[in-house]
């Protein structure tokens, strides 16, 4: 049995098995001056453990010691240890350094970087996918689709460049979730490694600061993971999607009022009642909206829309989606492309973008997910319109319903999943074969796999990996994730399973038995929030989340009302889109590291957001919204989730402040596998820039 | 009372494997506030540290143990615990002010802190002791001669995960300028990259280190410096010139931190003032059992 049974059990373990990590630390303040009241997250400061970027996939961004994890940094390039800079001299050789970071070719990332430079240009690329080439110093930023050429992050000089780098950072975009783990992202404070069977916990914790800037509290957590990026510089009702998987899209169109944007002749339209009409189902929605060909004479065409805009359904992110999820019914049988879904950044679907709808079978709602990602950027950064179409005449009248309309992102790990047009970013062993926008195996005694390498996923970590098997003949197939296999399935329908990342390696793949024939299509792998008992009735339980100013961009004047919606931890599914607890006020002009939801005024409340009446964690965040946009181009926020392991109230400057949490304060607070441990603080007192928390943790296990 | 826990009293008090053993320690030199103190190099009890050898040369002085806060003989198999530990500052500067008792492994001596070369270290006359793989293990350059400060210097190590040329982070000295003043230790007005802890900072992801490449210095530093191997046992606290602390680790901050064969204990001190002539005084003791 896990855990220590007895204090006896404890001393043993300690001193019998020597079970004990002992970890000192400190950090900086890394803001100006700390405000009393508010909350800041110290893993932005300097100091011991190391100071990190939210999101950030580059490693050693600041080249703080060396030039590790770069390559190339030789002959004309060179690191300077006094200024921690990479420097190059011109030279018509050793033109490029780069490093290989694991991320998804196809999918758009923030690119931010700093140069100083003499003379010559620079060109930042990612993936192969270039940015302008530079030829003055500054900072510069770019959201850039990341190309399949090869997975590294790279400047590549002129002959005649001469200056330096640094400040490198590569975040996903949009607020996709990130899990941390101990290993994952450098700045996680070190507490003995794995130890499961056994289970480890924090027996002491001891803290002091240096300066006056007394009472402060200071929070260890064990932080889970991040939604990076989440621009504040969009105008109202702005929502952030999230999730991938059907499971949770942002709500484009919810179907409650009636499609009334045009009506076209010998077609109708209507807002029904599913329990009238006869058509429950679907989503929990009373209603749903009905549209109807009236009769023979109508061919092909429009059928319905409906008017959207960036102050109440579309969001700025939109442009980047790559998937609409929508519940569909027909009266009659369809083949795949007799419907359309279409957007128009102009009215009335004048000058759609249309995406074919797949079969349906009569009188059944099916919930369908569209690859939306083929629609130029330029085509939907702006939608004002929405609706369907008949593209393929049936000769007939016939109604077609639709009830909530969402959208998402990609997941932010494969490249490719629904095999559009082909396999690209696959490896497909001999016996596969892309077929139709899918890819298909024949049995053969030799078992090969269909997979993707050098995956963005954290080990460690539980995914929720979604596929489709069809036109199965004969045999199983099994998904895996790092090494860890799922369940072999042995016959046709789409699956969806919880795996936990393997350590093996970054790879999801699919592995056949001999006899296996089928056909694979429609893969997503999306990150769980991890450390949080996912898939059981209490996953979620007791996370809390936060969010910061991301990247030392600060928000301008922006004193918006902030709305984010998460799903608690109510069962193995949770309650999504819940609101907060309470209203909470962005704070303007803000510094790095402070949490702006934090303070003393109306609105505030540091440093955990509040949670709804009666919900006690949180299993995902859904959505964000500010009532107002930012003052200052490119601010972002990151939000945080986590789980408090302990806190610890400083009252004197210079005197450490103890606890004993086995037998003072007894608790003995869990400290999972793969925890990622960090130090927020919140102020008492006026805190300057470069105040140091000083502290240790014990741990120990059984 | 548990199995385990009266076993180690039982074994301790009872059939007297346990050591009962004081100390004084007086700096004689002064020191800057804020920064670090190595009380290995103060005069008292036990007798002052110089960090003696060859140049360059990683030293695990013989018998080293005898020399530091005497904690009892060899008891291997046994295995002997910190049990309890009681101490005093004896003024303003050290009461309140944390402390660090450490085992100190070894150390590098006659660093020339004027030297901007890569200064590469002889390891071929020690090894690490004790904590042999490097986990845990930490590193901090104390002065053993006046120096200027203000200059950026770096150590190339081998980490507990066995891979060397590994490079810790930026430290800067700071411009105590006297002997036993932890150099790399104290904060700027902006906090730059001084730190409040006495370790040089580690490249990220290391656990420890195992073994020292070289120091480097960046610009002329002055002084000459030992660069000490450590892992640190206890973070120790006083809180008032008028009070003694008093710390049983079975009860108190349950951890019975281990004490290997010949560790050699010593105290850091992070001092508010200067530490000329302010005594710190205590009592360690330390239990053997199976």
């Amino acid at each position: 049995m896990a855990g220590f049974s007895s204090v006896d059990d404890f001393v043993s373990s300690v001193t019998t098995s020597g079970q004990f990590w002992r970890q000192d630390f400190v950090k900086l303040v890394a803001t100006g001056t700390v405000v009393a009241g508010n909350a800041y997250d110290l893993w932005l400061g300097n100091g011991t453990i190391q100071q990190y970027l939210h999101g950030n996939l580059v490693k050693n961004y600041d080249f703080t010691s060396s030039p590790t994890d770069w390559s190339g940094v030789t002959g004309a390039w060179s690191y300077t240890p006094g200024t921690h800079l990479i420097t190059r001299t011109a030279s018509a050789s050793d033109l490029a350094i780069y490093q290989t970071i694991r991320m998804v070719a196809g999918c758009y990332y923030y690119c931010r970087y700093t140069i100083a430079r003499s003379a010559g240009g620079v060109t930042f690329s990612l993936g192969g996918t270039n940015d302008t080439q530079r030829t003055a110093a500054g900072t510069y930023s770019a959201i850039i689709l990341c190309g399949s050429t090869d997975k590294t992050v790279k400047f590549t000089a002129d002959s005649s460049y001469a200056g330096t780098i640094d400040l490198v950072s590569v975040q996903p975009i949009a607020g996709n979730f990130l899990p941390y783990t101990d290993t994952s992202c450098e700045g996680s404070m070190w507490h003995g490694g794995d130890v499961s069977p056994q289970t480890k916990h924090l027996v002491n914790f001891g803290a002091c600061v240096n300066a006056a800037s007394v009472p402060n509290i200071l929070y260890l957590v064990d932080v889970l993971g991040v939604y990076p990026r989440i621009t504040m510089t969009q105008t109202a009702n702005y929502i952030m999607p999230v999730g991938a998987n059907s499971v949770r899209g942002a709500v484009l169109e919810d179907c409650q009022d009636d499609w009334n944007e045009q009506t076209v002749a010998n077609t109708a339209h209507a807002l029904v009642v599913k329990a009238t009409e006869g058509v429950t189902g679907a989503s929990v929605n009373a209603s749903c909206v009905k549209l109807s060909v009236s009769n023979d004479t109508f061919t092909t065409g429009i059928i319905g829309s409906e008017v959207v805009g960036p102050t109440t359904n579309m969001t700025y992110y939109y442009q980047y989606a790559q998937y609409v999820y929508m519940w569909v019914r027909s009266t009659i049988n369809l083949d795949a492309g007799d419907l359309t879904f279409c957007t128009d950044e102009s009215a009335n679907l004048a000058s759609s973008q249309d995406v074919a709808l797949p079969a349906l079978t009569a009188n059944t709602w099916t919930r369908v997910r569209l690859d939306v990602s083929g629609v130029a950027i330029a085509d939907r950064d702006v939608v004002v319109s929405i609706g369907i179409k008949v593209a393929v005449d049936k000769n007939q009248a016939f109604s077609v319903y639709v009830d909530d309309v969402e959208w998402a992102m990609p997941d932010y790990v494969l490249r490719n999943g629904t095999f559009t047009a082909n396999a690209d970013g696959w490896t497909l062993g001999a016996n596969w074969a892309y077929n139709s926008n899918n890819i298909t195996r024949t049995a053969n005694a030799s078992i090969t796999t269909a997979g993707q390498t050098l995956l963005p996923v954290v080990q460690k970590c539980p995914y929720l990996v979604t596929y489709t098997l069809s036109a199965r003949s004969a045999g199983g197939v099994t998904i895996s994730l790092g090494g860890t296999s799922g369940t072999q399935r042995v016959a046709n329908g789409t699956y969806s399973e919880i795996i936990t990342c393997g350590t093996t390696n970054y790879t999801l793949e699919f592995t056949p038995d001999a006899t296996f024939d089928g056909t694979i299509d429609d893969v997503i792998c999306e990150a769980l929030m991890p450390r949080s008992d996912v898939g059981a009735a209490n996953y979620g339980a007791n996370n809390k989340f936060y969010y910061v100013m991301d990247n030392q961009i600060s928000n301008g004047a922006q004193t918006a009302n902030v709305d984010i919606r998460y799903t608690n931890s109510s069962g193995s599914e949770g309650t999504h889109n819940r609101s907060l607890g309470g209203t909470v006020i962005n704070m303007a002009s803000d510094v790095i590291a402070h949490l702006p939801h934090s303070g003393v005024g109306a609105g505030k409340y540091g440093p955990f957001l509040p949670l709804a009446a009666g919900d006690t964690g949180v299993q995902s965040v859904d959505q964000m919204a500010f009532s107002g946009a930012a003052a200052t181009a490119e601010s972002a926020v990151n939000v945080v989730v986590c789980k408090v392991i302990a806190s610890i109230p400083i009252t004197t400057a210079q005197v450490f402040a103890e606890r004993d949490l086995m037998n003072q304060l007894p608790s003995l607070p869990r400290v999972r596998d793969g925890a990622c441990l960090q130090l927020l603080h919140l102020s008492g007192a006026v805190t300057v820039q470069g105040t140091a928390f000083v502290g240790f943790c014990d741990f120990a296990w059984s | 009372m548990a199995n385990r826990a009266r076993d180690i009293l039982y074994d301790a008090y009872e059939l007297g494997q346990n050591t009962y053993a004081t100390f004084r320690k007086v700096p004689s030199i002064a020191s800057v506030a804020n920064m670090w103190v190595d009380l290995s190099m103060s005069t008292g009890n036990p007798r002052p540290n110089f960090y003696v050898g060859d140049e360059l040369t990683f030293t695990v002085p013989t018998d080293w143990y005898k020399k530091g806060i005497w904690h009892g003989g060899n008891v291997s198999p046994k295995k002997k615990f910190l049990h309890k530990i009681c101490f005093w500052g004896g003024g303003a500067a050290v009461a309140p002010a944390p402390y660090l008792l450490c085992d100190y492994l070894g150390y590098v001596p006659l660093i020339d802190m004027d030297n901007t070369d890569a200064q590469a270290v002889d390891n071929t006359r020690a090894t690490l002791p004790r904590y042999t793989s490097g986990v845990g293990v930490q590193a901090f350059l104390v002065a053993t001669q006046p120096y200027v400060g203000g200059q950026n210097f770096q150590i190339t190590y081998t980490n507990s995960d066995n891979v060397s040329g590994r490079v810790s982070l930026l430290s800067v000295t700071n411009t105590s300028t006297y002997i036993g003043q932890i150099v790399n230790s104290g904060i700027t007005a902006t906090g730059g990259r001084n730190f409040m802890m006495p370790f040089i900072q580690l490249q990220a992801g290391d656990k420890g280190i195992k073994s020292i490449q070289s120091i480097q210095f960046y610009g002329a530093n002055g002084g000459l410096a030992a660069l000490v191997l450590c892992r640190p046992i206890v973070n120790l606290m006083t809180r008032d010139p008028a009070a003694w602390v008093e710390m049983d680790f079975l009860k108190n901050k349950p951890s019975m931190p281990r004490i290997y064969d010949g560790a050699y204990l010593n105290l850091l001190v992070l001092a508010s003032a200067t530490v000329a002539s302010i005594p710190t005084i205590g009592e360690i003791t330390t239990v053997w059992t199976d």
